[in-house]
């Protein structure tokens, strides 16, 4: 029997169910390791996790390792998009209170 | 408090026993920002549940990461020490 670990997510505008997929999976998460700058600088994860064994819980924790990273990478661009509306909406502001100066100028 | 972003975690165990013992482990973490977070720990069956409810995406993403990677330490101890009951 394998032990197959799921999330749901859900707010007003979506919902989302999560597994981790076909696999292979490994204890090696894409979003959890030390940052690529460190890495690409000849750095190295101290912290790595140990290799899953080959046992049922050996083989949950690397699925939950996969569904880590399919979740942290959904919010990270989430978190993307809710900056950049913000972002879209100081410009606007900051165009319409522009408009206005201009407006006081050609008097 | 209610919170409109919710995320749930569905744990599946060997054992309703792992599954408490999962759930035991965890729920004592505090919780920090309170005000913007609340986390839910139950179990039913050999399953554990984590419910997350947050002010964003956030609270929720650096919440939910940590308990997973308290989740794994978990379950590598089990896995090295524990033997399930037969």
């Amino acid at each position: 029997m394998t032990l197959i670990p799921k999330a749901t997510y859900a707010a007003p505008d979506l919902t989302r169910e999560f597994v981790p997929g076909p696999g292979p999976h490994s204890t090696n998460g894409k979003t959890t390791q030390i940052s690529d700058i460190v890495i690409k600088a000849g750095g190295e994860d101290r912290d790595r996790p140990s290799d899953a064994k080959d046992s049922e819980l050996g083989e949950l924790r690397a699925q939950l390792t996969t569904l880590q990273d399919h979740i942290n990478i959904f919010l990270t661009e989430r978190m993307e998009i809710d900056k950049n509306k913000a972002k879209e909406n100081e410009d606007l502001e900051r165009r319409i209170l522009d408009d206005g100066v201009d407006e006081d100028d050609s008097d | 408090m209610s919170f409109d972003h919710s995320l749930t975690l569905d744990i599946p165990f060997q054992t309703s026993r792992q599954a408490s013992i999962a759930c035991n482990t965890l729920s004592p973490d505090p919780i920090l920002k309170a005000n913007e977070l609340t986390v839910e720990y139950s179990t039913k069956e050999s399953h554990l549940l984590v419910k997350f409810d947050g002010a964003s995406d956030r609270v929720i993403r650096v919440a939910i990461s940590n308990v997973i990677d308290n989740l794994k330490t978990i379950i590598e101890c089990m896995d090295e020490f524990d033997e399930p009951e037969k």
